[in-house]
């Protein structure tokens, strides 16, 4: 039993670091704490976001450069190689967390919302949505356009302009 | 990552659902109960809020909520009217739109063009 939850060493911290969230859901002033609980997980969405996909970018751009200069037979391209499947768990997990809680920290701030925050909504999602089915769908047609859609410098760019603009906006 | 994603689920939706509940009792006080009739959200609402809260401030005060709370609430109104007014912002939901459906549409255009030479390639029996 204690080893099936060390086994999932992403989950457990990540799902009881939300659990502890609750916490800042009681107080005396209602509205205060719903304000702090709903920015809180605003600020989670955007961290995950980064841990996610700065280091994810890094170890791409990595691996590209080393198959480019040093091939594919070389023993770091290799080593790189063998570390893609628990990066991409990493990478898509993390995300899907900062996914849930942004969904949620929008709902919890609906009354606040603005064209900016709704901009936000659709390119997460489409980015969401394109990186699920590109992971997880068996036609092969579907992998592939799902993967020009997800890894186009254009939604990323669009993406990090309206995070700052949201922040900028929501301070 | 079957194994993963299945625990991953379960926990994050445990999650949210306790977190949800207990935000339940703020939902009621913050969005539920203000007797809105949640016909459009946007600059009308807004304007309305701003009117309220002005016309609020000048008349009473009703001990509790008071001055500040309410011309903070002003405040937020008028700002938040004024980044519905701004040009800029109500241009970049449509850019963004535009921006999805020409990647979307470059993807398919890319996957047509694979697929057909593809085709091309394919001995003739």
């Amino acid at each position: 039993m204690i080893k099936k939850i060390f086994r999932n060493y992403i989950l457990v911290p990540t799902s009881i670091s939300l659990l502890l969230l609750i916490q800042y859901a009681y107080g005396g002033n209602h509205n205060r704490s719903l304000q702090d609980n709903a920015e809180l997980l605003g600020w989670l969405s955007i961290s995950c976001g980064l841990i996610a996909n700065i280091p994810f970018i890094l170890y791409v751009r990595v691996k590209r450069l080393s198959v480019k200069k040093l091939g594919g037979a070389d023993s770091l391209t290799r080593n790189l190689s063998l570390e893609h499947r628990p990066i991409i768990n990493f990478h898509v997990i993390l995300n899907l967390i900062g996914f849930f809680t942004g969904i949620f920290h929008g709902i919890l701030l609906i009354r606040g919302i603005d064209f900016i925050s709704i901009s936000l909504v659709i390119v997460i999602t489409t980015l969401t949505v394109s990186g699920m089915l590109m992971r997880f769908a068996k036609l092969r047609i579907l992998n592939q356009l799902n993967r020009i859609i997800h890894t186009h410098i254009i939604l990323t760019i669009l993406l990090v302009i309206l995070v700052i603009l949201h922040l900028s906006i929501s301070q | 990552m079957k194994f993963l994603f299945s625990k991953f689920v379960v926990f994050t939706f445990i999650s949210f659902t306790i977190i949800l509940f207990s935000n339940i009792q703020f939902f009621n006080i913050t969005i539920f109960s203000q007797e809105d009739d949640k016909k459009g959200f946007g600059v009308q609402e807004r304007e309305r809020a701003r009117i309220h809260a002005d016309n609020d401030s000048k008349v009473d005060d009703k001990k509790g909520f008071g001055v500040q709370e309410r011309e903070r609430a002003r405040i937020h109104a008028e700002n938040d009217s004024q980044i519905f007014n701004n040009d800029f912002a109500g241009l970049i939901i449509l850019v963004t739109i535009i921006v999805i459906v020409a990647v979307s549409s470059y993807a398919l255009y890319k996957i047509l063009i694979i697929r057909r030479k593809s085709n091309h390639s394919k001995p003739k029996k």
